[in-house]
Protein backbone atom coordinates (compact mmCIF):
# COMPACT_ATOMS: atom_id res chain seq x y z
CA UNK A 1 0.00 0.00 0.00
CA UNK A 2 1.54 3.43 -1.33
CA UNK A 3 1.27 6.49 1.37
CA UNK A 4 0.69 10.38 0.62
CA UNK A 5 0.87 13.56 2.31
CA UNK A 6 -2.54 14.38 2.06
CA UNK A 7 -2.55 18.18 3.40
CA UNK A 8 -0.03 20.50 5.44
CA UNK A 9 -0.61 23.27 7.36
CA UNK A 10 2.41 25.97 9.38
CA UNK A 11 2.44 28.64 11.94
CA UNK A 12 5.93 29.92 12.22
CA UNK A 13 4.87 33.37 13.12
CA UNK A 14 3.43 34.04 16.66
CA UNK A 15 3.67 37.33 18.27
CA UNK A 16 5.39 36.58 22.15
CA UNK A 17 3.29 36.06 24.77
CA UNK A 18 3.40 36.30 28.39
CA UNK A 19 1.89 33.11 29.20
CA UNK A 20 3.66 30.03 27.76
CA UNK A 21 0.90 27.73 27.07
CA UNK A 22 -1.67 29.72 26.43
CA UNK A 23 0.66 30.76 23.40
CA UNK A 24 1.19 26.95 22.17
CA UNK A 25 -2.51 26.00 22.52
CA UNK A 26 -3.17 29.35 20.39
CA UNK A 27 -0.62 28.45 17.65
CA UNK A 28 -2.43 24.91 17.61
CA UNK A 29 -5.64 26.17 17.25
CA UNK A 30 -4.40 27.93 14.67
CA UNK A 31 -3.02 24.96 12.84
CA UNK A 32 -5.74 22.77 13.44
CA UNK A 33 -8.21 25.18 12.02
CA UNK A 34 -6.22 26.13 8.55
CA UNK A 35 -5.55 22.09 8.67
CA UNK A 36 -9.06 21.45 9.16
CA UNK A 37 -9.88 23.19 5.97
CA UNK A 38 -7.81 20.76 3.49
CA UNK A 39 -8.47 17.14 4.92
CA UNK A 40 -11.24 15.71 8.36
CA UNK A 41 -9.45 14.54 11.05
CA UNK A 42 -11.44 12.08 12.43
CA UNK A 43 -10.99 11.21 16.08
CA UNK A 44 -9.41 8.03 16.33
CA UNK A 45 -6.28 9.48 14.12
CA UNK A 46 -3.13 8.42 16.08
CA UNK A 47 -1.04 11.64 16.26
CA UNK A 48 2.95 11.67 16.48
CA UNK A 49 4.80 14.74 17.48
CA UNK A 50 8.37 15.63 16.42
CA UNK A 51 9.81 17.91 18.74
CA UNK A 52 13.13 18.42 20.70
CA UNK A 53 11.90 21.08 23.10
CA UNK A 54 8.75 19.66 24.50
CA UNK A 55 7.66 21.10 27.73
CA UNK A 56 11.25 22.87 28.35
CA UNK A 57 9.89 26.50 27.36
CA UNK A 58 6.65 26.28 29.98
CA UNK A 59 9.21 24.82 32.74
CA UNK A 60 11.36 27.88 32.07
CA UNK A 61 8.35 30.21 32.44
CA UNK A 62 7.43 28.50 35.22
CA UNK A 63 10.72 27.50 37.44
CA UNK A 64 8.31 25.73 40.21
CA UNK A 65 6.30 23.59 37.36
CA UNK A 66 7.80 19.57 37.58
CA UNK A 67 9.51 18.71 33.87
CA UNK A 68 6.57 16.80 33.11
CA UNK A 69 6.87 13.64 30.42
CA UNK A 70 7.21 14.18 26.60
CA UNK A 71 4.45 12.36 26.31
CA UNK A 72 2.07 14.23 28.06
CA UNK A 73 2.87 17.08 25.99
CA UNK A 74 2.28 15.23 22.48
CA UNK A 75 -1.25 14.10 24.22
CA UNK A 76 -1.90 17.83 25.30
CA UNK A 77 -1.07 18.85 21.46
CA UNK A 78 -3.62 15.96 20.65
CA UNK A 79 -6.39 17.25 22.75
CA UNK A 80 -6.11 21.06 20.88
CA UNK A 81 -6.34 19.11 17.91
CA UNK A 82 -9.59 17.79 18.73
CA UNK A 83 -8.01 13.84 18.09
CA UNK A 84 -7.99 11.01 20.75
CA UNK A 85 -6.17 7.78 18.83
CA UNK A 86 -2.46 6.70 20.30
CA UNK A 87 -0.19 9.45 20.59
CA UNK A 88 3.39 9.28 20.55
CA UNK A 89 6.74 12.24 20.79
CA UNK A 90 9.61 11.43 18.56
CA UNK A 91 12.58 13.40 18.95
CA UNK A 92 15.68 12.44 16.98
CA UNK A 93 17.06 16.15 17.26
CA UNK A 94 16.51 17.81 14.03
CA UNK A 95 15.07 15.08 12.16
CA UNK A 96 12.37 14.42 14.99
CA UNK A 97 9.42 15.54 12.36
CA UNK A 98 10.43 13.82 9.57
CA UNK A 99 11.25 10.93 11.69
CA UNK A 100 7.56 11.23 12.71
CA UNK A 101 6.61 11.24 9.18
CA UNK A 102 7.92 8.14 9.08
CA UNK A 103 6.90 6.43 11.39
CA UNK A 104 3.23 7.29 10.28
CA UNK A 105 4.45 6.19 6.95
CA UNK A 106 4.99 2.63 8.31
CA UNK A 107 1.25 2.81 10.00
CA UNK A 108 -0.10 3.68 7.15
CA UNK A 109 1.51 1.17 5.04
CA UNK A 110 0.94 -1.83 7.02
CA UNK A 111 -2.76 -1.07 7.44
CA UNK A 112 -2.45 -0.08 11.38
CA UNK A 113 -4.30 3.24 10.65
CA UNK A 114 -5.83 4.86 7.62
CA UNK A 115 -4.20 8.60 8.39
CA UNK A 116 -1.75 9.23 10.93
CA UNK A 117 -1.68 13.09 11.77
CA UNK A 118 2.09 14.31 12.40
CA UNK A 119 2.83 17.51 13.86
CA UNK A 120 6.11 18.99 14.13
CA UNK A 121 6.60 21.42 17.31
CA UNK A 122 9.47 23.69 18.42
CA UNK A 123 8.38 26.75 20.39
CA UNK A 124 11.39 29.12 21.50
CA UNK A 125 13.34 28.56 24.47
CA UNK A 126 16.72 29.63 25.97
CA UNK A 127 18.34 25.39 26.92
CA UNK A 128 17.98 25.12 22.65
CA UNK A 129 19.45 28.63 22.07
CA UNK A 130 22.17 28.70 24.50
CA UNK A 131 22.95 24.59 23.62
CA UNK A 132 23.43 25.26 19.95
CA UNK A 133 25.66 28.42 20.92
CA UNK A 134 27.26 26.91 23.25
CA UNK A 135 28.66 24.29 20.54
CA UNK A 136 29.46 27.38 18.35
CA UNK A 137 26.78 26.49 15.74
CA UNK A 138 24.88 29.82 15.16
CA UNK A 139 25.27 32.96 13.45
CA UNK A 140 25.08 36.18 14.92
CA UNK A 141 23.19 37.91 11.96
CA UNK A 142 20.76 35.75 10.15
CA UNK A 143 21.33 32.47 8.11
CA UNK A 144 22.29 32.56 4.85
CA UNK A 145 22.04 29.12 2.80
CA UNK A 146 24.92 28.48 0.51
CA UNK A 147 26.14 31.81 0.56
CA UNK A 148 29.80 32.71 0.23
CA UNK A 149 29.18 34.73 3.56
CA UNK A 150 27.48 32.22 5.42
CA UNK A 151 28.39 32.04 9.49
CA UNK A 152 26.13 29.83 11.04
CA UNK A 153 22.39 29.22 11.78
CA UNK A 154 19.92 31.10 13.37
CA UNK A 155 17.23 29.29 15.26
CA UNK A 156 13.30 29.55 14.23
CA UNK A 157 10.41 28.15 15.68
CA UNK A 158 7.53 26.64 14.03
CA UNK A 159 4.23 24.15 14.51
CA UNK A 160 3.40 22.77 12.07
CA UNK A 161 0.74 19.91 10.85
CA UNK A 162 1.11 17.10 8.10
CA UNK A 163 -1.38 14.32 7.34
CA UNK A 164 -0.10 10.83 6.34
CA UNK A 165 -2.86 9.07 4.55
CA UNK A 166 -3.92 5.99 2.03
CA UNK A 167 -4.21 8.98 -0.61
CA UNK A 168 -3.42 12.54 -1.27
CA UNK A 169 -1.69 14.60 -4.09
CA UNK A 170 2.14 13.67 -3.39
CA UNK A 171 3.23 10.26 -2.94
CA UNK A 172 5.76 9.15 -0.66
CA UNK A 173 8.15 7.40 -3.46
CA UNK A 174 11.00 7.09 -0.86
CA UNK A 175 12.50 7.76 2.70
CA UNK A 176 15.75 7.31 3.87
CA UNK A 177 17.23 7.48 7.53
CA UNK A 178 20.52 7.68 8.08
CA UNK A 179 22.88 7.71 11.20
CA UNK A 180 26.48 8.99 10.62
CA UNK A 181 28.96 7.07 13.55
CA UNK A 182 30.76 10.45 13.59
CA UNK A 183 27.94 12.33 14.25
CA UNK A 184 28.82 12.97 18.27
CA UNK A 185 31.97 14.64 17.02
CA UNK A 186 31.27 16.64 14.01
CA UNK A 187 30.19 19.87 13.49
CA UNK A 188 27.78 19.13 10.87
CA UNK A 189 26.75 15.53 9.02
CA UNK A 190 29.43 13.95 6.66
CA UNK A 191 29.06 14.53 3.44
CA UNK A 192 29.08 10.43 2.65
CA UNK A 193 26.30 9.74 4.66
CA UNK A 194 24.04 12.64 3.28
CA UNK A 195 24.83 11.08 0.04
CA UNK A 196 24.13 7.70 1.19
CA UNK A 197 20.80 8.94 2.37
CA UNK A 198 19.96 10.53 -1.16
CA UNK A 199 20.80 7.59 -3.39
CA UNK A 200 18.97 5.39 -0.71
CA UNK A 201 15.64 7.69 -1.58
CA UNK A 202 16.11 7.64 -4.83
CA UNK A 203 16.63 4.12 -5.17
CA UNK A 204 13.44 3.36 -3.34
CA UNK A 205 11.74 5.83 -5.67
CA UNK A 206 12.83 4.26 -8.85
CA UNK A 207 14.69 7.58 -9.96
CA UNK A 208 17.63 8.96 -11.00
CA UNK A 209 17.09 13.17 -11.49
CA UNK A 210 14.56 14.68 -9.82
CA UNK A 211 12.43 18.41 -10.54
CA UNK A 212 13.44 19.72 -6.90
CA UNK A 213 15.63 19.52 -4.30
CA UNK A 214 14.97 21.17 -0.69
CA UNK A 215 18.20 21.45 0.80
CA UNK A 216 19.36 21.20 4.36
CA UNK A 217 21.10 24.27 4.11
CA UNK A 218 20.89 26.28 7.06
CA UNK A 219 23.76 28.65 6.63
CA UNK A 220 26.44 26.42 8.37
CA UNK A 221 29.76 26.74 6.84
CA UNK A 222 30.83 23.36 7.57
CA UNK A 223 26.97 21.86 7.06
CA UNK A 224 26.17 23.63 3.81
CA UNK A 225 29.58 22.73 2.39
CA UNK A 226 29.04 18.56 3.29
CA UNK A 227 25.29 18.44 1.53
CA UNK A 228 26.84 20.06 -1.76
CA UNK A 229 29.38 17.27 -2.43
CA UNK A 230 27.04 15.22 -1.57
CA UNK A 231 24.45 17.13 -4.21
CA UNK A 232 27.67 17.00 -6.78
CA UNK A 233 28.49 12.94 -6.15
CA UNK A 234 24.50 12.32 -6.48
CA UNK A 235 23.60 13.92 -9.47
CA UNK A 236 25.52 14.65 -12.47
CA UNK A 237 24.36 18.14 -12.45
CA UNK A 238 22.26 20.07 -9.96
CA UNK A 239 18.61 19.42 -10.05
CA UNK A 240 16.55 22.30 -11.80
CA UNK A 241 15.46 23.84 -9.14
CA UNK A 242 17.27 24.15 -4.93
CA UNK A 243 15.64 25.73 -1.94
CA UNK A 244 16.39 26.30 1.53
CA UNK A 245 14.12 27.72 3.74
CA UNK A 246 16.00 28.14 6.79
CA UNK A 247 16.75 31.64 5.62
CA UNK A 248 13.21 32.23 5.81
CA UNK A 249 12.11 30.61 8.98
CA UNK A 250 15.23 29.35 10.58
CA UNK A 251 16.27 26.43 11.59
CA UNK A 252 12.99 24.90 13.28
CA UNK A 253 14.90 22.07 14.82
CA UNK A 254 12.23 18.87 15.40
CA UNK A 255 9.90 20.92 13.60
CA UNK A 256 12.19 21.78 10.47
CA UNK A 257 10.62 18.22 8.36
CA UNK A 258 7.10 19.35 9.00
CA UNK A 259 7.39 22.67 8.71
CA UNK A 260 9.60 23.09 5.29
CA UNK A 261 7.46 20.06 3.85
CA UNK A 262 4.49 22.72 4.67
CA UNK A 263 5.93 25.53 2.66
CA UNK A 264 7.32 23.08 0.03
CA UNK A 265 4.40 22.04 -0.58
CA UNK A 266 2.03 25.28 -0.29
CA UNK A 267 4.53 27.10 -2.43
CA UNK A 268 4.18 24.39 -5.60
CA UNK A 269 0.30 24.57 -4.87
CA UNK A 270 0.62 27.74 -6.00
CA UNK A 271 3.05 27.06 -8.72
CA UNK A 272 6.05 28.62 -7.76
CA UNK A 273 9.41 27.50 -6.88
CA UNK A 274 10.18 30.56 -4.07
CA UNK A 275 13.49 32.13 -3.69
CA UNK A 276 15.92 31.13 -1.03
CA UNK A 277 15.71 33.77 1.29
CA UNK A 278 19.39 35.07 3.00
CA UNK A 279 21.55 33.76 -0.25
CA UNK A 280 22.82 36.31 -2.53
CA UNK A 281 26.52 35.65 -2.72
CA UNK A 282 27.25 32.27 -4.61
CA UNK A 283 30.08 30.19 -3.15
CA UNK A 284 32.43 28.84 -5.70
CA UNK A 285 33.11 25.24 -3.24
CA UNK A 286 29.71 25.17 -3.02
CA UNK A 287 29.53 24.76 -6.59
CA UNK A 288 25.80 26.06 -7.89
CA UNK A 289 23.45 28.34 -6.00
CA UNK A 290 19.75 27.91 -5.18
CA UNK A 291 17.27 28.56 -7.76
CA UNK A 292 13.43 29.45 -8.12
CA UNK A 293 11.17 29.25 -10.74
CA UNK A 294 8.11 28.04 -12.10
CA UNK A 295 6.55 25.30 -9.66
CA UNK A 296 3.83 23.78 -11.75
CA UNK A 297 5.69 21.55 -13.52
CA UNK A 298 7.66 20.28 -10.65
CA UNK A 299 6.71 16.55 -9.89
CA UNK A 300 9.66 14.95 -8.44
CA UNK A 301 10.87 16.22 -5.17
CA UNK A 302 14.07 15.27 -3.20
CA UNK A 303 14.00 16.33 0.55
CA UNK A 304 16.72 16.80 2.51
CA UNK A 305 17.30 17.12 6.08
CA UNK A 306 20.15 16.76 8.18
CA UNK A 307 20.46 17.16 12.72
CA UNK A 308 22.80 17.27 15.56
CA UNK A 309 24.15 13.86 16.12
CA UNK A 310 24.38 12.74 12.60
CA UNK A 311 20.91 12.09 12.18
CA UNK A 312 20.43 12.46 8.08
CA UNK A 313 17.29 11.79 6.09
CA UNK A 314 15.88 12.21 2.71
CA UNK A 315 12.55 11.98 1.30
CA UNK A 316 11.46 11.35 -2.11
CA UNK A 317 8.21 12.67 -3.04
CA UNK A 318 5.89 12.51 -6.34
CA UNK A 319 2.96 14.91 -7.63
CA UNK A 320 0.22 12.20 -8.42
CA UNK B 1 15.91 -10.01 25.47
CA UNK B 2 17.73 -7.78 28.34
CA UNK B 3 16.68 -6.40 31.23
CA UNK B 4 19.32 -4.86 33.52
CA UNK B 5 18.54 -3.22 36.67
CA UNK B 6 21.45 -0.47 37.40
CA UNK B 7 21.67 1.02 40.86
CA UNK B 8 22.30 4.81 40.41
CA UNK B 9 26.23 4.60 42.51
CA UNK B 10 27.03 1.29 40.11
CA UNK B 11 26.42 2.95 36.31
CA UNK B 12 29.88 4.73 35.65
CA UNK B 13 31.76 1.19 36.93
CA UNK B 14 29.53 -0.80 35.11
CA UNK B 15 30.19 1.45 32.14
CA UNK B 16 33.86 1.15 32.49
CA UNK B 17 33.47 -2.53 32.98
CA UNK B 18 31.77 -3.30 29.14
CA UNK B 19 33.44 -0.75 27.36
CA UNK B 20 36.65 -0.74 29.02
CA UNK B 21 36.43 3.35 29.81
CA UNK B 22 33.85 5.92 29.88
CA UNK B 23 31.78 6.72 26.85
CA UNK B 24 32.86 9.87 25.18
CA UNK B 25 30.33 12.30 25.03
CA UNK B 26 27.45 10.01 26.17
CA UNK B 27 25.38 11.54 28.97
CA UNK B 28 23.61 9.05 31.86
CA UNK B 29 20.79 8.72 29.61
CA UNK B 30 22.44 7.09 26.69
CA UNK B 31 24.94 5.19 29.02
CA UNK B 32 22.21 3.44 30.19
CA UNK B 33 20.80 2.29 27.12
CA UNK B 34 24.33 1.48 26.06
CA UNK B 35 24.60 -0.78 29.04
CA UNK B 36 21.49 -2.87 27.85
CA UNK B 37 21.43 -2.36 24.15
CA UNK B 38 24.86 -3.87 23.62
CA UNK B 39 24.17 -6.69 26.02
CA UNK B 40 21.07 -7.47 23.76
CA UNK B 41 23.05 -7.43 20.49
CA UNK B 42 25.65 -9.35 21.68
CA UNK B 43 23.54 -12.23 22.81
CA UNK B 44 22.39 -12.98 19.27
CA UNK B 45 23.76 -13.27 15.59
CA UNK B 46 25.36 -10.17 14.16
CA UNK B 47 22.80 -8.71 11.57
CA UNK B 48 23.85 -6.95 8.12
CA UNK B 49 21.45 -4.27 8.95
CA UNK B 50 20.12 -3.23 12.34
CA UNK B 51 16.73 -0.93 13.49
CA UNK B 52 16.78 1.03 16.91
CA UNK B 53 13.28 1.70 18.04
CA UNK B 54 13.51 2.58 21.43
CA UNK B 55 11.42 4.61 24.01
CA UNK B 56 10.94 5.95 27.67
CA UNK B 57 8.72 7.90 29.90
CA UNK B 58 10.67 10.92 31.26
CA UNK B 59 14.15 10.57 28.25
CA UNK B 60 17.13 12.47 29.90
CA UNK B 61 15.51 14.14 32.23
CA UNK B 62 18.08 14.43 34.94
CA UNK B 63 20.16 15.87 31.88
CA UNK B 64 17.68 18.27 30.83
CA UNK B 65 16.90 19.71 34.43
CA UNK B 66 20.78 19.93 35.35
CA UNK B 67 21.11 22.25 32.07
CA UNK B 68 18.05 24.55 33.26
CA UNK B 69 19.53 25.43 36.48
CA UNK B 70 22.62 26.27 35.07
CA UNK B 71 20.50 28.71 32.87
CA UNK B 72 18.56 29.74 35.78
CA UNK B 73 21.81 30.16 37.74
CA UNK B 74 22.53 32.62 35.02
CA UNK B 75 25.69 30.09 33.94
CA UNK B 76 26.49 29.64 30.38
CA UNK B 77 24.99 25.86 29.43
CA UNK B 78 28.29 23.78 28.71
CA UNK B 79 28.96 21.68 25.34
CA UNK B 80 28.62 18.89 27.26
CA UNK B 81 25.65 19.28 28.84
CA UNK B 82 23.61 20.30 26.21
CA UNK B 83 24.17 16.99 24.27
CA UNK B 84 23.42 15.10 27.62
CA UNK B 85 20.07 15.89 27.35
CA UNK B 86 19.73 14.63 23.75
CA UNK B 87 18.50 10.94 24.18
CA UNK B 88 18.67 10.04 20.48
CA UNK B 89 22.18 10.08 20.40
CA UNK B 90 22.31 6.54 21.58
CA UNK B 91 22.17 5.27 17.80
CA UNK B 92 24.74 7.15 17.26
CA UNK B 93 26.73 5.67 19.69
CA UNK B 94 25.99 2.19 18.47
CA UNK B 95 27.30 3.20 15.03
CA UNK B 96 30.06 4.47 16.42
CA UNK B 97 30.80 1.00 17.59
CA UNK B 98 30.86 -0.68 14.10
CA UNK B 99 27.02 -1.74 14.81
CA UNK B 100 25.29 -1.50 10.94
CA UNK B 101 22.48 0.94 12.52
CA UNK B 102 20.38 1.19 9.16
CA UNK B 103 17.47 3.14 10.93
CA UNK B 104 16.85 4.52 14.48
CA UNK B 105 13.98 6.26 16.24
CA UNK B 106 13.79 7.30 19.84
CA UNK B 107 10.42 7.78 21.53
CA UNK B 108 8.61 9.08 24.34
CA UNK B 109 5.24 7.19 24.65
CA UNK B 110 3.10 6.23 27.69
CA UNK B 111 2.88 2.89 28.64
CA UNK B 112 -0.83 1.70 27.16
CA UNK B 113 0.83 2.87 23.61
CA UNK B 114 3.61 0.06 23.93
CA UNK B 115 2.09 -1.99 21.63
CA UNK B 116 2.33 0.35 18.70
CA UNK B 117 6.02 0.18 19.10
CA UNK B 118 6.01 -3.59 18.83
CA UNK B 119 3.81 -3.31 15.56
CA UNK B 120 6.35 -0.84 13.97
CA UNK B 121 9.31 -2.82 15.27
CA UNK B 122 7.71 -5.79 13.27
CA UNK B 123 6.57 -3.44 10.29
CA UNK B 124 10.19 -2.43 10.23
CA UNK B 125 11.88 -5.71 9.84
CA UNK B 126 10.41 -5.27 6.14
CA UNK B 127 13.86 -3.12 5.23
CA UNK B 128 15.89 -4.23 8.73
CA UNK B 129 17.30 -7.51 9.26
CA UNK B 130 16.83 -7.11 12.82
CA UNK B 131 15.02 -4.47 15.19
CA UNK B 132 16.44 -3.47 18.49
CA UNK B 133 13.29 -2.51 20.37
CA UNK B 134 14.35 -0.84 23.48
CA UNK B 135 12.73 0.67 27.29
CA UNK B 136 15.19 3.10 28.96
CA UNK B 137 13.99 4.53 32.36
CA UNK B 138 16.60 6.91 34.66
CA UNK B 139 15.70 6.28 38.45
CA UNK B 140 16.65 3.97 41.31
CA UNK B 141 17.76 1.45 39.76
CA UNK B 142 18.02 2.53 36.76
CA UNK B 143 15.92 0.66 33.93
CA UNK B 144 17.23 -0.54 30.47
CA UNK B 145 15.46 -3.45 28.71
CA UNK B 146 15.88 -4.42 25.12
CA UNK B 147 14.58 -7.30 23.06
CA UNK B 148 16.07 -8.30 19.42
CA UNK B 149 13.32 -8.69 16.70
CA UNK B 150 14.39 -10.68 13.97
CA UNK B 151 12.39 -12.10 11.21
CA UNK B 152 12.14 -15.36 12.17
CA UNK B 153 11.14 -14.53 15.73
CA UNK B 154 8.18 -12.42 14.92
CA UNK B 155 5.49 -14.96 14.56
CA UNK B 156 6.26 -16.18 18.56
CA UNK B 157 6.51 -12.76 19.75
Amino acid sequence: MASFVRAAALQSAWPAGDDWMQRAEAMATSVATSLRQKADLPASIPCLVGSSSYFIGAKEADPAMDLRPPAEFAAQLARWFGVSGPVMAVNTACTSGVTALSLARDMVESGAAPQVLVLGVELANRLTSAGFAALGLLSPTRARPCDAARDGLALGEAFAAIVVSGSGEWRIAGLSLEVDPAGLAAPAANEEVIARAMRAALAAAGWKEVDLLKLQAGGSPDGDLAEARAVRSVFASPPRHLVSFKGEIGHTLGASGPAELALLLDALARGVVPPTAGFSRPDPEIGFEPKAGDGRTVRRVLFNLAGFGGHVASLALERK
Amino acid sequence: MISLRIPRDQLAERVRERFGGELRRAGTFAQIGMLGAVACLEAAPRASSLGVLWCSTHGAREAAEAALAEIAGGEPVMPFTFVATQPHLLATLLAQRGIPVTRAAFVHVAPPEWPVLLDLARAWLGTCEAVLLGYVEEGQPHRSDWRLLRKETTSSG
